[in-house]
């Protein structure tokens, strides 16, 4: 058997935490290799359609802490389709995040079966200036600032981890091996986030690559607000990315 | 209010003199009216959000808050308004929230499934279905510890009834002899699901017979006898004899939520219920042929609520929103 449960809105995991962190996560590794948990659970994040604090959160990096458990957040429909037969392939739990918002979005996507593997990064956009790591939605609002920011004459690459576990640190250190510069964008609250994590890793093992201080952009420390005019400056967007872009190549804006 | 005060209140509930005939049709008239009325402004794209509505389902919020002081406690559900009116949240307030503004009863910060006011022991409505269990065992421990006579009531659906935390509180009021209701409103579809899908098919209220309370099935259009099942439990509840879990049978006039396509009711299912057992309908017959309230006093509070809610609407759609220093704000008491 290899279920696929639906799981809504990922604000409601926390009634049944127990049985994917405690249980689905550690069986292989309790019960020294000798289980496998080939399941995948399918759960909406993110803001942006006034659905307040209990249906708007992030919480991917809850997940992506846990180790047992694989994340993957696409960012597209041609990704979102091979991540997940490749999610459902694999014999390991994995939680696979789609941002509501996205479900709108339309792309190319072929009738034949095909499959991303888990773990492997794309290279968005190509630039040399800068890189920004943004994680599903955000890839877009990287994009957007991104073609702002090459009127400028900054060139942005834009890279799109697909998983955050297991994360692909090759194709990040790369990137900034070319640019030394980086920026992550992350639609959850900024602490113990992927933007901290990418941030801290990249720190740690590319510092000598890095000409200025990497850069978050991330939701606020606060929970997702219900009101409409709150909750569009709670979600980073193409100008928030632009600025923190702005800022490690030495054009500081005050955001 | 002075502790006679309170008391004396309190001597009251349960009887349903002529005031309290008229203070119940007024609860649910407001409910209803604030109901239809943001069906219909929700349908022109001006509310934000999701919006769960109550109508039909009022004599359950009335009937049971009939019962309670101002110093109880209410835990609620994503369907949240009309145990939030019942409760006595302000009406205005909770309109201003439901839009998303500064004046909101939790100022345009929670909207429609987070309306609370805890100085009214509403302890709000909730996006996570099973959510109000736990939360009125909290507030009926602190009662008994406390030693007062309060109580605390957990409104939940058919489809939270299945949750685990609904099933551990149960055994932990019991347990501890909580001063707590559990009242299971079974509108028979838990989102789109029919609760012959969710669980076998037997009285939700006879699962309380496991955690030894008292468990009974309540026609949840019936106001009367809703208020009376309601009036036995709070008072064993007052008078230290534990938790009871009262299930109320109901429907609810709309979908799941404002939007919902309702693919799964049958044609006009809606339509008979409305004409069979409406609550306000039955109330109504019932107080006016029993000569004990005059149509035309009824028609009175149908056009002042039919004002208040013109008003909270007007007041909701011109108010400010909330400025953007205010996304930083209220996450911690001290920072």
């Amino acid at each position: 058997m290899r279920p696929i449960a639906e799981l809504m809105f990922v604000d409601f995991m926390g009634v049944c935490f127990d049985q994917i962190y405690n249980q689905a996560a550690k069986f292989r590794y309790m019960f020294g290799g000798k289980a496998v948990t080939p399941m995948v659970i399918r759960t909406m994040y993110g803001a942006g359609i006034r659905a307040a604090a209990q249906h708007s959160q992030a919480l991917y990096p809850i997940f992506t802490h846990i180790p047992g458990l694989k994340v993957v957040i696409p960012s597209n429909p041609y990704d979102a389709k091979g991540l997940m037969i490749a999610a459902i392939r694999d014999d390991d739990p994995v939680i696979f995040f789609e941002n509501k918002v996205l479900y709108a979005v339309e792309g190319d996507v072929p009738e034949e079966p095909y499959t991303i593997p888990l773990g492997e990064a794309e290279i968005v956009r190509e630039g040399e200036d800068v890189t920004i790591v943004a994680i599903g939605r955000m890839v877009s609002m990287a994009e957007q600032a991104a073609a702002s920011l090459a009127d400028d004459g900054i060139e942005v690459e834009i890279v799109d981890p697909r998983t955050t576990s297991p994360l692909d640190t090759d194709t990040i250190y790369e990137s900034i091996e070319n640019t030394g510069r980086l920026v992550v964008v992350d639609e959850s609250n900024p602490r113990c986030s992927l933007a901290s994590d990418i941030v801290s890793l990249v720190t740690q093992n590319c510092f000598e690559h890095l000409k200025s201080a990497p850069q978050m952009v991330t939701a606020p420390h606060t929970p997702p607000p219900f009101s409409g005019s709150l909750e569009d400056l709670y979600v980073p967007d193409p100008e928030k990315v632009a600025n923190a872009v702005r800022q490690t190549v030495g054009q500081g804006v005050a955001s | 209010m002075t502790e006679a005060e309170v008391a004396g209140a309190r001597e009251r509930h349960g009887e349903l003199d002529k005031a309290a005939l008229l203070d119940a049709y007024r609860t649910m008239r407001t409910i209803r009216d604030f109901e239809e009325r943001l069906h219909t402004e929700f349908a022109t794209g001006e509310i934000p959000g999701f919006v769960h509505l109550y109508a039909g389902e009022e004599a359950i919020a009335a009937g049971f808050m009939a019962h309670l002081d101002g110093d109880d406690y209410v835990a609620s559900t994503h369907r949240g308004h009309g145990h939030s009116i019942a409760k006595g949240c302000d009406v205005k307030g909770m309109m201003l929230e439901i839009y998303g503004k500064d004046g909101g009863i939790c100022r345009g910060k929670g909207g429609s499934m987070h309306i609370a006011d805890l100085d009214k022991g509403m302890l709000g409505a909730n996006g996570i279905v099973g959510g109000g269990p736990p939360l009125v065992c909290g507030v009926g421990l602190s009662a008994k510890v406390r030693g007062t006579d309060q109580v605390a009531i957990s409104f939940t659906g058919d489809g939270g009834a299945n949750q685990g935390t609904v099933f551990e509180s149960m055994n932990l009021a019991s347990a501890w002899d909580l001063p707590v209701i559990f009242v299971i409103e079974n509108n028979g579809y838990a989102e789109a699901t029919a609760q012959a899908f969710s669980s076998k098919g037997i009285d939700i209220a006879k699962r309380a017979d496991g955690f030894s309370m008292p468990g009974v099935v309540v026609d949840g259009h019936d106001f009367f006898a809703v208020h009376e099942a309601a009036g036995e439990a709070i008072r064993r509840a007052r008078e230290g004899g534990g938790p009871s879990l009262i299930e109320c049978k109901v429907n609810r006039y709309y979908g799941h939520f404002e939007g919902d396509a309702q693919t799964y009711r049958a044609d006009n299912e809606v339509e008979n219920i409305r004409k069979e057992k409406d609550c306000l309908m039955l109330f109504r017959q019932r107080v006016t042929s029993a000569g004990l309230i005059e149509e035309s006093e009824l028609d009175k509070i149908d056009e002042e609520v039919k004002n208040l809610i013109d008003e909270a609407v007007k007041e909701a759609k011109e108010a400010p929103e909330p400025t953007p220093d205010k996304l930083l704000t209220d996450v911690y008491v001290s920072y």
